[in-house]
């Protein structure tokens, strides 16, 4: 899990951006909210985010101060802006700090995902595609950093092997559910999800999320199949719902995946 | 010397005045010197001329009176007995009688006759041989003249001549006796008649003449001198005039003097008029002194007349300068007074009016800023700042989610989006943002109809890139859904994209010319009631002064146009089947157009 933090001052901004966003399914947790640059500094010492979201204009310490301390301080620290001024000159300045990413808000449902799934994984990606150019396997790697699953052979408890082979069967079923795969296995629901939860580091619901995009976007690098055929065969009834989620962890939306890759 | 001239009229006047004043003061005077000067010195010549001629005529008229004397001697008997002895004609003889010894009483009475007129001026001699036998100066030693040169030799060679001589005993270089010699007698011996006049005799006859400053010189025609009178007393004249004879030169020449020689008569004497120059070099001295003197005064004149003259001209100079720098400053409520009519006045009237002028016409361009500026605030005022409404926008999307009320929060971020795109100054987007603006707009009027319709949009992924006017398929997408689809409840709008003369290969594009540029096809096409005859005729005009203030669907064509040319625009069909097609025609491009090339028409466009 990533710890991050959230700077913004307004309070309804900063919960929506905390509650709204699935953390999990981008393996990230917040560890930390503040509502300026002062006091954001203040907390990343004691909680040593590595991905700071966070607003520009704020009072006392603005987020141009705070993501150049916080940069001096902490190097390897990922920074992405949030901000209703579209203006060149926040940008410029963003990048010459080194400001990873800059948001326009109010930005749409996924894109903050995305831009952190592009941040977390991108470069490594990148460097990857470039040296590797499309070889097979090299997209099979792709795949893997971007939306990483523990492998099934490191897995130690009976249960939650028992529970990973369900899905990898399942996948394609839209009505599957943690409580079908409790039944299935012969344990509770509670059980099932605090085993599952303990043994692969993320949740039962999350983990078949992801496994379902993999597949997907296994599938998309057929050109000729098209993106509502894709969806209903990793288990999505709702096209919508499936490009959203999509973007969400590839960081494109299926299409786009589809034609130009990540 | 050039700029200290430039920079001062004052200076400029004093200049061409003094040369002028210079030139006339100094040439007149020269003139002036040199003619007075010469008339002075005909004047003087002529009025030299005829003392000198009134001299020699004196002169003439002693010896005209020894020449008379001698005339008389020699037709005297008793002279002629006496000097020629026994021997002589009847006359003679007639007249002395019988007696052949004559008596001295006799003979001196005869000489003393004759010598009446002139015995005063010289003394009379009688000459037998070398020696002189009767004598009318008593007291005088008896004095012998050599007879084998001299007069007694000339006379005796020239026989019934007279003979002008100087006394060769006692000539000096200051003057000597002037003799008169005729051979009357031929006896024994020959017989002379002397007459001699002293130097003394000469002077006392002339001294009266001559003016005091002149001076007067006699001589024999050898220029050996028989008296030097006033200023000639010294010598000095005399041997100039000797030595520019003796060295063939004008015989004035280095003359201080004035000198005139006059031959007397055909006696070989010469008389020497001298006279001082006309002007000493005291009174030329005294005239270039005046001249200087009238160029002093010429210059201070001139310097005068010139400050009184740039006085005159520059004075109104430097209240317009004066006024020039206080217009300059801002004052525009400078005039000037000049109680002249000459051009000077002219040109103060006309600065007036024209400062007049100039402040009427600054006022007036003050108000038109202000009002233009009061306009701009009162726009300014009217314009909330966007970034207050993106983050209010931003607001309410998460309010709204944290309420669980999804559509606020879409209404919102949607409404965010379509305001960045419209106010933003870009006038050229691409396809792709379009599009994203029309789905934006859709997902809103699907909230606010309860999805009364569905959008689809089919444009292949490299016309997504082609570069479209901005705002161009919303207004139609609007009028479909406002006018269109008003009531339905199975609305269905779709838009379409194509490309018509498109290659890939650049090689076909740009031999392809100018009627086949490569065009992108856009339709809109909805399932609604179809447009209106009103719409259809609006969409046909493309006047640009018919255009409005906002940007609905009928100034799409004319902006199309605008951009791109007459053969672009848009087009509407009522197919059979109802419904409305609407049918963009666009140049194909990839590339942003150069908006400053464009500047004009986008001017016309927010008129």
């Amino acid at each position: 899990m990533i710890p991050v933090m959230i700077v913004d001052d307004e309070k309804f901004v900063r919960r929506g951006i905390i509650e709204d966003t699935d953390w999990a399914l981008i393996d990230c947790e917040v560890v930390a909210e503040a509502s300026n640059g002062a006091e954001a500094l203040e907390l990343a010492r004691q909680t040593k985010p590595l991905l700071v979201i966070s607003d520009i204009n704020m009072p006392k310490v603005n987020g141009l101060q705070l993501a150049e301390k916080l940069l001096a301080e902490y190097p390897e620290t990922k920074v992405i802006f949030l901000s209703a001024y579209d203006e060149f000159e926040y940008a410029r300045q963003a990048v010459r700090i080194g400001v990873s990413d800059y948001l326009l808000k109010p930005y749409d449902d996924g894109e903050l995902e995305a831009s952190v799934q592009r941040l977390l994984h991108g470069i490594s990606l990148n460097a990857a595609h470039g040296a590797g150019a499309n070889a097979a396997p090299s997209a099979g790697n792709r795949i893997d950093e971007l939306i990483p699953l523990k492998p099934k052979g490191t897995i130690r408890n009976r249960y939650v092997l028992n529970a990973v082979e369900y899905i990898e069967s399942h996948y394609q079923d839209s009505d599957i559910s943690v409580g079908r795969i409790a039944g299935t296995i012969g344990l509770s629901e509670g059980h099932l999800s605090r085993l599952f939860k303990t043994e692969m580091d993320t949740g039962l619901n999350t983990y078949l999320t992801r496994y379902r995009i993999r597949q997907a976007m296994r599938e998309l690098n057929d050109v000729q199949i098209k993106v509502y055929e894709v969806a209903e065969s990793v288990g999505y009834q709702d096209i919508a719902y499936f490009s959203n989620t999509f973007k969400k962890l590839v960081g494109v939306t299926p299409s786009d995946y589809q034609i130009r890759g990540i | 010397m050039r700029s200290w001239l430039a920079h001062s009229f004052k200076r400029q006047l004093f200049v061409v005045f003094l040369a002028v004043m210079l030139i006339l003061v100094i040439s007149g005077g020269f003139l002036t010197v040199q003619g007075f000067r010469t008339r002075l010195r005909q004047d003087y010549a002529r009025n030299d001329l005829l003392l000198d001629k009134e001299i020699t005529e004196h002169i003439m008229s002693l010896l005209d009176e020894v020449q008379e004397a001698i005339d008389g001697i020699a037709g005297d008997g008793i002279l002629r007995q006496a000097m020629e002895g026994g021997t002589g004609n009847n006359s003679s003889t007639e007249a002395a009688g019988t007696g052949s010894a004559i008596n001295t009483k006799v003979v001196y009475s005869a000489l003393y006759q004759h010598t009446q007129t002139v015995r005063n001026r010289c003394a009379v001699d009688l000459y037998l041989g070398n020696s002189r036998l009767y004598t009318t100066s008593p007291g005088a030693a008896a004095k012998s003249l050599p007879l084998d040169y001299s007069v007694l030799w000339e006379a005796s060679e020239n026989p019934g001549r007279t003979i002008y001589s100087l006394d060769p005993g006692e000539a000096s270089e200051q003057g000597a006796s002037l003799l008169i010699v005729q051979q009357l007698w031929n006896g024994t011996e020959k017989g002379y008649v002397v007459f001699r006049v002293s130097e003394e005799n000469i002077k006392d006859l002339l001294s009266s003449r001559v003016n005091a400053r002149d001076g007067f010189i006699l001589t024999n025609r050898f220029l050996r001198p028989l008296c030097q009178l006033g200023a000639a007393e010294d010598g000095e004249d005399l041997a100039l005039v000797r030595k520019n004879l003796m060295n063939r030169q004008d015989y004035t020449a280095g003359a201080k003097n004035n000198i005139y020689i006059t031959e007397l008569g055909d006696t070989g004497l010469l008389s020497l008029y001298i006279t001082p120059p006309v002007l000493d070099s005291f009174a030329v001295n005294v005239e270039y002194r005046i001249i200087f003197l009238l160029a002093i005064i010429g210059v201070i004149l001139c310097s005068l007349v010139a400050s009184r003259m740039s006085a005159w001209a520059s004075k109104p100079i430097a209240i317009f300068t004066q006024a020039m720098q206080d217009v300059r400053n801002g004052d525009l409520d400078t005039r000037i007074t000049l109680h002249r009519e000459d051009e000077f006045g002219q040109l103060a009237s006309g600065f007036n009016d024209m400062t007049s002028r100039l402040k009427e016409y600054m006022e007036e361009q003050v108000l038109t800023e202000r009002k233009l500026n009061e306009t701009r605030i009162a726009m300014m005022q009217a314009q909330l700042n966007p970034h207050f409404l993106y983050n209010t926008l931003d607001t309410i999307k998460w309010v709204a989610k944290s309420r669980q009320v999804p559509e606020v929060a879409t209404l919102s971020s949607r409404l965010a989006s379509i305001l960045r795109s419209s106010i933003s100054r870009q006038e050229f987007v691409l396809l792709e943002q379009e599009l994203k603006l029309v789905e934006n707009y859709c997902d809103i009027q699907k909230i606010r109809f309860d999805d009364s319709f569905d959008l689809s949009i089919d444009v292949s992924d490299e016309l997504l890139k082609c570069v479209v006017p901005k705002l161009i398929l919303q207004p139609i997408v609007e009028n479909s859904i406002i006018h269109g689809l008003e009531g339905q409840d199975n609305g269905h709008i779709e838009i379409k994209a194509f490309a018509e003369n498109f290659s890939e290969s650049e090689d076909t594009a740009d031999t392809a010319g100018e009627s086949n540029q490569p065009i992108l096809h856009i339709t809109v096409t909805d399932n609604g009631c179809g447009i209106s005859d009103e719409m259809l005729r609006l969409l046909e005009d493309t006047d640009p002064e018919s255009l409005t203030g906002h940007l609905g669907l009928a100034n799409v064509g004319t902006i199309i146009k605008l951009y791109h040319g007459a053969d672009y625009g848009i087009h509407a069909e009522r197919p059979a089947e109802g419904g409305t097609i609407m049918h963009l025609i666009l140049p194909y491009t990839t590339e942003l157009p150069d908006t400053a090339a464009l500047y004009g028409t986008a001017n016309t466009l927010q008129s």
